[in-house]
């Protein structure tokens, strides 16, 4: 932030939007919201645009960035699903949750191997497990007692215990369709997880009437829609 | 003259430290200097204390999870000691063991390093350069209104633009627990969401525990620029804890008004620090510049009682780092430079020429020697360029002055300098 040296800021907030799954839901409350999304809907290779009639940011971005870029200030507030604040631990205010784009973080394995993975703990006294949040299964399965070999995937986690990789798997599902596809079956639920608002603990204390006013707005159509 | 640096030699330092170079350091030494000069013109005295400490001691006082942010290591008799992570406690030892209470009140300040672990992911910096005052055996409300003053004196000579103090109370959040009729263990789940600036686990775990009084719980608990409405928000809160911690905060709220410091202060009462030893009014310094807390502090009662002085204290730390990039390109760093004279001559002269380089120097120059014939070839960044280049030459008693700006050169006598 610093280097940037913005100097004719053209917008008052800076919002970050995380890619894929979440983009529609966030733009579409943000929409309702009354805040003007054209620049975002347009189809563009830009990594962020502006409203000038909100006076506002978007920075489109990884949704595992999302968390980096508000805790480090590049971006005053921003959503982010729950799993990946778990995940990484950001230091950032939570402010709001979305209540949608609820997924599941789960632990799975193949259907047939249930027992054998139970066995094979307890006989060599570890069982490998592949995820994309090493950080959520060292901690969930620390709090279980439980010992573990962590091994860090960044796609397609169904496949490692397909492909022997691994004996469990810990991943993040909405339906349980791809799971199931997969041949594997859920055995616990570790954590729920749904869109949240999260805010830059300087900004939020720097320039709360402005982000609270985006935030009321936001709570407005989210409590719409929860009816 | 040396030979470049050997590529197949890579050097590391562990993460999260860093060299300083001549600029970054004759900036900051800049900012002590002003930060100093407030201190000791309140009466302040500079203290310092070893960088280590047995971990036993620096343990007692800081979070739980503090203690695994303590670089530790073992000494060589087996004790376990600790880098400091702060200077509050150090100073509150230093307290506990030196001071006795007929010298009290005393007021130290210091400009220290202390060190912290960090995740390597994250790749956080490990040592903290601060600069703060520790201002003990004074328990009223006046004293935490001095060292808002200076703090904010010293914000100001800087010339940090639109820096904002967030104040709150410790005992808030308690009262509120208390409220909530919560057990020891919700208690702590609280804090530390709070701490963490968690506030919607809080808000769900509270909401579940009693409606009515959350909502009005998380009115009061946002930013505002007037203590007014958050007053008037939690008169309906009967607790005697958040009673008094809302009077103090009040009665600092009015001093700092009437000394026209409002404009930079904002009331916060989910401000929290993961230091236990915080027992009272307890703050944190921001400016839109910069990302991160430039400062924090408050009021720590029960700590140095831990160190076997039962007294009162307040005080805070300022991460001069940030300080610095808060300041950026200010009016500060302006005027630094005094003007710099790169002297050489015959080196059989050499005595001659040290004699004479001394007198430029009593007179206010930088005076530097080059015997090596390579003056100005290359430069580390921050060392100041010459702006005067003397050859001297004693046999014929003249000095040949160059002007490194426009290359002029002119013959002087040496009597005349």
């Amino acid at each position: 932030m610093a280097l940037t040296g913005e100097k004719n800021k053209k917008y008052d907030i800076s919002i970050a939007i995380p890619k894929g799954y979440l983009f529609k839901i966030c733009a579409g409350v943000m929409e309702k919201a009354g805040y003007d999304i054209s620049s975002l809907k347009a189809q563009t290779r830009k990594l962020f645009t502006f409203s000038g009639k909100d006076k506002l940011r978007y920075v489109v971005c990884r949704p595992m960035d999302v968390p980096v870029y508000v805790e480090q200030g590049a971006c005053d507030i921003g959503f982010a699903g729950k799993d990946v604040l778990a995940e990484l631990e950001s230091n950032v205010v939570e402010v709001m949750d979305l209540k949608n784009g609820k997924c599941r973080i789960v632990v799975a394995t193949l259907e047939d191997c249930i027992e054998k993975v139970k066995n094979k703990y307890e006989h060599f006294g570890s069982v490998k497990v592949a995820t994309k949040y090493p950080n959520i299964a060292k901690k969930y399965f620390d709090s279980k007692g439980m010992q573990v070999e962590i091994i860090k995937l960044y796609g397609s986690i169904e496949l490692a215990p397909v492909l022997g990789v691994a004996d469990e798997i810990l991943d993040i599902t909405a339906t349980g369709k791809t799971i199931k596809e997969n041949n594997l079956v859920e055995m616990e639920n570790v954590m729920v997880s749904t869109t949240r608002l999260i805010s830059n603990i300087i900004s939020y204390r720097h320039k709360f009437e402005k982000i609270n006013e985006f935030i009321k707005k936001i709570q407005l159509v989210v409590s719409c829609q929860e009816q | 003259m040396f030979n470049e640096n050997n590529e197949k030699l890579i050097l590391k330092l562990p993460f999260g430290f860093r060299d300083i170079f001549p600029v970054e350091a004759g900036e900051r030494k800049k900012i002590e200097e002003i930060v100093r000069s407030e201190f000791v013109r309140w009466g302040y005295g500079e203290v310092k204390t070893p960088i280590v400490e047995f971990t036993e001691n620096i343990s007692s006082g800081i979070g739980k999870k503090w203690k695994d942010k303590l670089i530790s290591f073992f000494d060589i008799d087996g004790n376990l000691i600790s880098m400091r992570a702060d200077m509050t406690i150090p100073i509150a030892r230093l307290a506990g063991m030196r001071v006795k209470k007929g010298q009290l009140p005393a007021r130290f300040y210091y400009f220290a390093n202390s060190f912290r672990q960090s995740p390597a992911q994250k790749g956080a910096k490990r040592v903290l350069n601060q600069a703060g005052l520790e201002f003990i055996g004074a328990a009223s409300v006046y004293s935490d209104v001095e060292v808002l003053t200076i703090l904010i004196n010293i914000l100001k000579h800087l010339g940090i633009k639109d820096f904002k103090i967030a104040m709150g109370h410790v005992s808030f959040i308690d009262g509120i627990c208390q409220w909530f009729k919560l057990d020891i263990k919700e208690t702590l789940f609280v804090k530390e969401n709070v701490i963490l600036n968690n506030l919607l686990s809080v808000r769900e775990f509270l909401v579940k525990k009693d409606k009515a009084k959350s909502e009005i719980f998380f009115s009061i608990i946002r930013p505002s620029e007037n203590l007014n409405p958050v007053l008037k928000s939690a008169s309906m809160i009967k607790e005697e804890k958040v009673a008094e911690s809302l009077k103090y905060l009040k009665k600092i709220y009015k001093l700092l008004k009437e000394l026209d410091f409002e404009q930079n202060i904002i009331i916060d009462l989910s401000v929290l620090r993961d230091f236990d030893y915080y027992s009272g009014l307890i703050f944190e310094i921001y400016c839109p510049e910069v990302t991160e807390l430039i400062g924090s502090g408050g009021r720590y009662d029960g700590l140095i009682k831990k160190f076997g002085l039962d007294v009162p204290a307040t005080g805070f730390a300022l991460d001069v780092d940030l300080l610095h990039k808060s300041l950026g390109k200010s009016k500060s760093f302006k005027n630094m430079r005094q003007k710099k004279i790169i002297l050489s001559g015959k080196n059989d002269s050499f005595a001659r020429i040290i004699k004479f380089s001394d007198a430029l120097r009593r007179k206010g120059n930088i005076v530097q020697l080059d015997f090596e014939k390579n003056c100005g070839i290359s430069r580390i960044p921050g060392v100041a360029r010459a702006d005067l280049l003397y050859e001297i030459d004693f046999d014929k008693g003249v000095v040949a002055v160059t002007d490194a700006g426009t290359n002029k050169k002119q013959l002087k006598n040496i009597d005349d300098f």
